[in-house]
Order: C-alpha cells, then sequence, then structure tokens
C-alpha cells in the first residue's frame, strides 16, 4: 500500500509537469504582444522591444519554459498586465470566494441528491421512480447558467427574495448554489439509486432481511451505509472540482471568484492570469484527486495495488 | 510416423512477478518449467495435469502466442524461436490453435462468415470469389450446414461452436493443432461427437495433434502418447496404453484412481491427494510432488528426481519408481 | 463483406438483413427512452437541415417593426411567435438557425473526440507497457485542466469562430472517452477470440481494429451521446461568455448572453434559446440512457 501511494505520487508529479506544458505552450500560442500591452497602445517600438529582451521573450523556447518552471517553483506565478499586481496575490484573494461558492453548490447537491437517491431505490420501478429518474434526467440537461438567470429573474427580480447576485453572505449563496444544486443532484440520485441496488442484491443483504430484520432497519443500517461508499468518493472529487470556481456560474451570478478572474482575464489577453489559473486550478484537481484516492483505498480494502 | 515433426528441450516460460514502487521483479511463476518432448507426424499427443499445472501455458508457448523464456521449439528441424515477424506469419499456416471456451473463442460481432474467412484473408489463400465456396467446404467439413455462414455465433450450440473453432483452425491447411482441452466445457454427448470428428479429421489430413486436457478418460482413446505435467514439470510420459496398464508416477497413479470404472467388479482403490496444489512462484524443493505425494520419502524432499526411462519409451520423474 | 455466390442469393440476405432490423427494433421497443430521444435528435436534425424554409424571417435582420417605440423587444406575437430580441430580430428564426450551430459543434466535435478517444485508448490498452503509461499520463494532463477553461483558454489563443470553437472542443473533449475504451480493450484483449486471430497471424492493426474495435463500439456509442450533450453545452457556456460563436451568427448560447441585458423587462428573450438547449441535451440524453440500458443485460431483467 506504501508503495501504491508513492507511485501514485510519482504519476501525478509527471502528470503536474505535463500541465506547466500545457500552459505554457497555451501562453506561447496568444497573439498579443505581453510588452506591448503592459506598455500600452502609444509606447514607441524601441521601448516594447526594451521590455521584450528585459522580459526575455527573446529567449529560444525551451530556455523560457525552464525559467517559467523555476519562477514557478518559487511560488511566482507572474504579473498581472492589466492589474499590475501578482498573480498569486489575485488568485489568493479570491480563493477564499471560490471556496464558499463551492461548498454552497456541494451542499445542494447532496442535500437534494442523497435523499431522492435513497427514495427511488425504495421504490425502484414504481411509478414514483420513474416520474424522479424522468425529472433527474430534465436536471442534468438544463444547462446551469440559463436556470441561474431564470431563477434570477424569478425568485431574484420578479419576487425580491434574494439579491441579484454579488458575493454576499447566506441570502447570497442560496441562488447559485441551488442552481448548481438542481443540475447536479441528478448525479448523485443516479449513483446512490444503482449502488443501492446492487448492494440490496448481495447476499448479506439477503441474509439480514432472512433472518427477520425489518425493512427500515436493513435499508439504512446495511444498504445505505455501504451503497455510501462510491457516493462518496464521488463527492470527493466533485468539491475538488468545485472548488476551483464554475465559471459559468460565477459569471451568472457575478460572483468574483477564480472562475470570474480566469474569464476576465481571457477578455482581456492578460494572460499571465490565465495561465496562473488554468495551472492552479488543474494543480488542486489533481492533488485533490490523488487525497481520494488515498482516503479511498484506506476506506475499501477491496482495492489491488498492484 | 517416424520422424519428428515438433521438438521441444527444456521449454521454460516464467512470468515475472513486480512489486514495489519501481516495480522491480521480486521472483518468477515458473508456468513452465524444462518440458521436453517431440511428437511425430499423424501422432497425437494428450498432455494431462491439474488446472494451474501449465498444460494451456506450455500449448500457447509452442506456438508463441506466449513467449517462452527459454528452451528451444524446433518445427520440421527449424528453432521457431528465432524466427522472425514474417517467418512467424507463416507458420501461422502450419500450427494452429483449437481454443477451450467455444463462447469465448468465436467474436461475438463476426458471421461465421466472417470468422471463417479471416484466415483466407489474413494469408491470401483465395480470391475473394472463392471465399464463401471455401467457407462453406468447411463448414461441410466439420458436420455443419453451409448455410450456417450468415449466422452469429450467440446462435448455436456449444458443440456447434466448437466446430466452427475446429474449422476455423484448419482453413489454413494447418499441419499441427494444439488442441486447448477442447472438450472440457461440452457436455459429456457432445464431447465424444466432436472427440470422433477430431480423430476423423486426424485420418483424413493426416494431421498431428498435442491434445491437452485435464482428465485422462478424454485423453486415453485419441491419445498414442500421453504426457503427465505436475506444477509446470514433466511427470510421466508413456504410450497411451502402458501409461493406463502401467502407470508409475504416483500423481499418474492418483489421475488413474479419479476415473470411473466401467465395470463394477474391478474396484480400484481411489488415491485422494491431499492438500493443494502449490504454488508455481515458490515451487517445493526435491521433487514438486513430495507435499501431496502418499509414498513420499525423505530423499523426495531434497532430490529433484533425474528423467528415467524405467522401459521402452516409457518416462518417469521420481526416485521411488526408477 | 459477403458475396452473395454459391448456394445463398442476394434475397437470402436481405431477408436475412431485414428480420435482424425487426428484431433489433422489437428489442429497442422496450426502452422507450430511445424512441423519444430520438424522435428529438430526428426533429433538431430536420430543423438544423432545413432551418432557411422553416424561419419564418431572417435570422440576422433587425426589423423596424421589431422593436417597441421606446426601443425595447417586442413580445410573442402573430408576426414574431416567440417576439423579438433587443436588436428587432425574430426569436423564432434566430432558435431555428441556432439549431446548425449547436448540432453541428455537438456532433462533429464529438466525432473527434471519438477519433482521438479510441485511437488513444486502443494504442493504450492494446499495447500495455510504457505505451499505455505515456498515453493515461497525457490523458489524465488532459482532465486535470477544467473542461471549459481549458476551452476558454485555447479559443483565446485560436481566436473566437465557429471553426476554433468547433476545433477546441473536440481537441480538449477526448479524456473520458479515452479511458473507457482502454478499460474495454483491457478486457477485451484476453479473450479467446482475440488469441484466435493472433494465432491465425493476424497483424496488429488487423487485431486492433477488425477483432476488437466492434466489440467496444457499445459502450462508446453510449459514452458518445452523452458526449454530444457536454459538448453542446460547452458552445453555449462559451457562447454565453462572449468567446464562443459571435454575433451576428446566432447561437443559442449568445443568444441567452443578450438576453441577459433584457429579460428583466423581455423574459421571452432568454426562454426560447434556454429551452431549446435544454431539448437538444435531454434528447441526446434520452439517447444516451436507453441505449446503455438496452446494452445492460442486467436491466433488462428489471428487479431482482
Amino acid at each position: 500500500m506504501g508503495a501504491y501511494i508513492v507511485r501514485q505520487l510519482a504519476s501525478k508529479v509527471v502528470v503536474l509537469l505535463g500541465i506547466t506544458i500545457v500552459t505554457f505552450i497555451l501562453i506561447d500560442a496568444i497573439p498579443a504582444d505581453p510588452a506591448r500591452l503592459i506598455l500600452g497602445q502609444h509606447a514607441s517600438e524601441a521601448a516594447v522591444k526594451a521590455l521584450r529582451i528585459q522580459l526575455g521573450l527573446n529567449l529560444p523556447l525551451p530556455i523560457r519554459y525552464l525559467r517559467y518552471l523555476g519562477s514557478l517553483l518559487h511560488g511566482n506565478l507572474g504579473y498581472s498586465y492589466v492589474f499590475n499586481m501578482p498573480v498569486t496575490t489575485m488568485i489568493l484573494q479570491r480563493m477564499g470566494a471560490s471556496a464558499w461558492l463551492a461548498l454552497g453548490c456541494w451542499i445542494a447537491e447532496i442535500i437534494i441528491g442523497i435523499p431522492l437517491g435513497i427514495f427511488t431505490a425504495r421504490r425502484a420501478h414504481g411509478p414514483l421512480d420513474y416520474f424522479i429518474s424522468a425529472l433527474a434526467l430534465v436536471g442534468i440537461s438544463l444547462p446551469v447558467f440559463w436556470l441561474g438567470l431564470i431563477l434570477l429573474y424569478w425568485l431574484g427580480y420578479i419576487h425580491q427574495i434574494f439579491p441579484l447576485g454579488g458575493i454576499g453572505g447566506i441570502r447570497y449563496l442560496v441562488l447559485p448554489a441551488l442552481t448548481y444544486g438542481i443540475t447536479g443532484a441528478a448525479y448523485y440520485q443516479r449513483l446512490l439509486r444503482s449502488s443501492m441496488l446492487e448492494v440490496m442484491g448481495l447476499d448479506y443483504v439477503r441474509t439480514a432481511r432472512a433472518k427477520g430484520a425489518s425493512d427500515n432497519r436493513v435499508v439504512w443500517r446495511h444498504v445505505v451505509r455501504n451503497a455510501l461508499i462510491p457516493v462518496m468518493t464521488y463527492a470527493g472529487i466533485d468539491i475538488g472540482y468545485l472548488m476551483t470556481g464554475v465559471v459559468l456560474i460565477e459569471a451568472t451570478f457575478n460572483w468574483n471568484g477564480l472562475g470570474l478572474m480566469a474569464y476576465t482575464a481571457i477578455s482581456n489577453d492578460d494572460v499571465p492570469v490565465i495561465m496562473g489559473t488554468v495551472l492552479l486550478i488543474a494543480v488542486f484537481v489533481v492533488v485533490f484527486t490523488l487525497l481520494v484516492d488515498i482516503v479511498y483505498s484506506i476506506l475499501d480494502p477491496r482495492i489491488r495495488y498492484d | 510416423m517416424s520422424d519428428p515433426v515438433l521438438q521441444v528441450n527444456s521449454l521454460a516460460t516464467h512470468f515475472p512477478i513486480r512489486r514495489g514502487v519501481l516495480r522491480r521483479t521480486v521472483g518468477h511463476v515458473r508456468a513452465v518449467d524444462g518440458i521436453s518432448f517431440s511428437v511425430k507426424r499423424g501422432e497425437t499427443l494428450g498432455v494431462v495435469g491439474e488446472s494451474g499445472c501449465g498444460k494451456t501455458t506450455m500449448g500457447r508457448s509452442v506456438l508463441r502466442l506466449i513467449e517462452p523464456t527459454g528452451g528451444d521449439v524446433f518445427y520440421n528441424g527449424r528453432n521457431i524461436l528465432n524466427f522472425s515477424k514474417s517467418e512467424l506469419r507463416n507458420l501461422r499456416r502450419e500450427m494452429q490453435i483449437v481454443f477451450q471456451d467455444p463462447f469465448a473463442s468465436l467474436n461475438p460481432r463476426y458471421r461465421i462468415y466472417q470468422t471463417l474467412s479471416e484466415p483466407l484473408i489474413i494469408h491470401n489463400l483465395c480470391s475473394p470469389s472463392e471465399r464463401m465456396e471455401r467457407v462453406q467446404s468447411l463448414l461441410a467439413r466439420v458436420g455443419l450446414d453451409p448455410d450456417d455462414a450468415r449466422r452469429f455465433p450467440h446462435e448455436f450450440s456449444g458443440g456447434q461452436r466448437q466446430r466452427i473453432g475446429i474449422a476455423r483452425a484448419l482453413a489454413v491447411n494447418p499441419k499441427l493443432l494444439v488442441l486447448d482441452e477442447p472438450v472440457a466445457a461440452l457436455d459429456v454427448s457432445v464431447q465424444s461427437q466432436v472427440l470422433n470428428l477430431l480423430v476423423d479429421l486426424q485420418k483424413e489430413l493426416g494431421l498431428t495433434y498435442i491434445f491437452v486436457a485435464h482428465d485422462l478418460s478424454v485423453v486415453r482413446h485419441i491419445s498414442h502418447r500421453i504426457m503427465v505435467l505436475y506444477l509446470g514439470r514433466m511427470a510421466e510420459i508413456a504410450d497411451a496404453d502402458e501409461l493406463f496398464e502401467n502407470p508409475l508416477h504416483p500423481y499418474t497413479e492418483a489421475l488413474l484412481s479419479a476415473i470411473p470404472m466401467p465395470d463394477p467388479d474391478a474396484r480400484r482403490e481411489r488415491i485422494i491427494l491431499s492438500g493443494d496444489v502449490p504454488n508455481p512462484a515458490n515451487p517445493p524443493k526435491g521433487c514438486v510432488f513430495h507435499t501431496r505425494c502418499p509414498l513420499a520419502q525423505d530423499v523426495c524432499k531434497s532430490r529433484v528426481p533425474e528423467w528415467n526411462e524405467v522401459s521402452p519409451n516409457h518416462f518417469v520423474a521420481c526416485h521411488l519408481r526408477a | 463483406m459477403v458475396n452473395h455466390q454459391t448456394t445463398m442469393s442476394n434475397s437470402d440476405y436481405e431477408m436475412a438483413r431485414r428480420s435482424a432490423l425487426k428484431s433489433v427494433l422489437r428489442h429497442i421497443r422496450h426502452f422507450p427512452m430511445i424512441y423519444v430521444g430520438g424522435l428529438i435528435v430526428l426533429l433538431l436534425a430536420i430543423v438544423a437541415v432545413f432551418a432557411p424554409l422553416l424561419a419564418p424571417h431572417n435570422p440576422n435582420f433587425p426589423f423596424q417593426n421589431g422593436l417597441t417605440l421606446d426601443g425595447s423587444p417586442k413580445p410573442p406575437s402573430h408576426e414574431f411567435p416567440f417576439g423579438t430580441d433587443e436588436n428587432g430580430r425574430d426569436i423564432l428564426s434566430r432558435v431555428i438557425y441556432g439549431t446548425r450551430v449547436s448540432l453541428t459543434v455537438g456532433i462533429v466535435s464529438t466525432i473527434i473526440n471519438l477519433v482521438i478517444g479510441v485511437l488513444v485508448g486502443m494504442l493504450a490498452g492494446y499495447y500495455g507497457r510504457w505505451i499505455d503509461s505515456a498515453l493515461m499520463m497525457v490523458t489524465e494532463t488532459i482532465l486535470a485542466i477544467p473542461f471549459l477553461l481549458f476551452c476558454m483558454a485555447l479559443v483565446a489563443v485560436l481566436g473566437a469562430s465557429f471553426m476554433n470553437v468547433l476545433l477546441a472542443i473536440g481537441l480538449l473533449g477526448w479524456g473520458v472517452m479515452a479511458r473507457i475504451v482502454r478499460g474495454q480493450v483491457l478486457a477485451i484483449k484476453e479473450m479467446e477470440y482475440v488469441q484466435a486471430a493472433r494465432a491465425l497471424g493476424a497483424s496488429h492493426l488487423r487485431i486492433m481494429f477488425r477483432s476488437i474495435l466492434p466489440n467496444v463500439f457499445g459502450p462508446v456509442i453510449v459514452f458518445s451521446m452523452l458526449n454530444v450533450c457536454n459538448n453542446i453545452l460547452a458552445e453555449a457556456g462559451l457562447s454565453y461568455l462572449g468567446i464562443g460563436i459571435q454575433q451576428p451568427t446566432a447561437s443559442w448560447g449568445n443568444m441567452i448572453q443578450e438576453g441577459v441585458n433584457t429579460y428583466q423587462f423581455a423574459p421571452w428573450t432568454l426562454w426560447f434559446p434556454g429551452l431549446a438547449l435544454m431539448i437538444a441535451v435531454l434528447g441526446f440524453n434520452l439517447l444516451g440512457d436507453g441505449f446503455r440500458d438496452w446494452l445492460d443485460p442486467q436491466s433488462r431483467v428489471g428487479t431482482r
């Protein structure tokens, strides 16, 4: 098992390196000239050229990559062309907002998805199961930004129960979380439903039934508990992705997190910010999936390590 | 029946066991460990042993479907382990294999026509316009309806599928067939039909068989000689009748005693082997069989028995019976 | 594939094929999701192909009478059944033309995903060893970067246009497909019929694409349908953020983006493109789920 974790770690390091290569190539391919962007439209050609040399933009590609990698190792993601501040600082400023939003979305998904999953599993192949499963399919098919706008219109504008976007306390969180919850809960419902149906068919559940344990007791003590293991794995990976900022939700609700920052940076051709965010988000996803892997391997001893 | 078609010398197929961060090789599963035999033209060599004794690996190693890790395999005097890719491709026309599981050995997405014309296409054996004719004559040869060509494997019974598997192997007109437990997955009544088909085909086409099975009764009548394997090693080899009448290795005796006797009076004492087959990654020292042998003595635990010709063409690896 | 010679005539094969088709249809009847989803997708395809015939107006023409006196969009009426947008353009016509964008991007990018994913997954699963490790590293790298953000960055590099949106989604969205195919290939390559093909001397290419490929098709088709959903939503999301399909070309995503300006007093500018988007995604989701249930023998058994 130790070897398993070490191997996982090693492969993740390679993946991280791959991500830096991807972001570097993208930075390099963006047509905008950074020196021109920094100095503005009216700077002289000579000044732009001098800055290009100062920034090392004239060096060959592999050397620039190594310099990029070196500065990354020092925690330096570069400076924003537009805001003229370190990308690291900008990211740190917005991480809290994205985490807060992520938590809200995550809880909404779980609160809606898990009870529906248990409910539909217990009434599998009945009319209510079909009805809810059909609704879940519609939920999956909803474009999240559109649903967000509809909810904004209805609950924010017409009934004025919730604010029309922006960051704040729980009141500000409800609509974005609900939006995400509605579109994402279906995955939890489906996963839990099929996982419970699988567990219900297993021998030890049949044995428990045969022993005369009551239906409720069997479902809660044996089925739900075991069926939740795959759901927990999914939830772990899910929160990892959510933490990195849901671009569409953040843009729709004007939630100033990482996703909105990356989006604004793309509109502004602010290359260091785009790539810094993409890189950081990818690193976060990789680290998080690694953690989930490890926790899962501890929880479920059936996984083979070789 | 004189010159050997196939001559196998101390064939070995070891699978590495990898562990740890760097996947270092920490040991080997000795699936096949030093097997030597020869097969003459038109002969059937039965290969018998419990599951896990390496007989399937041996069959596939001879064909280089699994690459052997040691030894030589001479086919018509040429060592096929040194063959290049293209030589190996040509060799496929000489040596073919029939698999055990008739449900897994036919591509479920292929019509029988496709399955049977694939060898013709790979080796460019006939023009496209002749293919249907060839496929239908192959089907007829194994006792199936030529019209079956357009059907899918799931429309056939296990015995019929096995006939299709045999037809596929015959499509390239091979000289030698490795039959990897071809009837083990079939009902007893169907088994004998398929066995009879194999005997007929051998006579008609002059085929040479290596017939792998896990029980002796199946190979008795089809085999000219029988080799008994235990834990990847040879225990005994003899002409079929000699082996049945005069088994020397205690393991062969145990296998024989498991066969039900047709004559109720001729009672034979059933020898029941105790214990499990040892792990081939860590075989016992001395005679590999000593952990389960009812006759084992001290010498068996320390010294590997030699391969002795006890009577003409009857070899055995046992300290006590040499 | 088959030579119609000797004992079997053309009509024999025709009949066999027809009865096979019939039995497939009989099977599908138990899976209403395939019917409903197929119907939705078929209708959308008809709308996309015949858009010029079906659209009542030029989708890009700003009508003088398409705006109220104070310059705001007009609500649905006989002339403009879905109302007009902030430029006085007919929303129904724009929704109809938007179908072309969504379906083309969704399907063509999925085909690109499919080709890359099948190739990568097949090579990784079949050859194993270092080829597998290397290809899976690349796949994991692609999957580690959130899809939409990745597409945004690539479109920023390539420039926002229909073709570049399609390419970005097509080139970045194959990760899960590759994983699925690899898993299937790992299982199938050990099957005896693959060993039989090897024993016959079949080349690696032949084994991969003739023996193995047809047997991974089921899961690949199921996932392709879900992939179309993701890609349609990705295009709409990009266009909604203003870095996808550019005005005046109508895409459901950029229509919703425009609707953001007007929805408080003209909510229909938001409703119709969103509904169209939802119906399209629902159609492909239904097809995917239906195919999965159909191919999964367990689901045919019903309750245990």
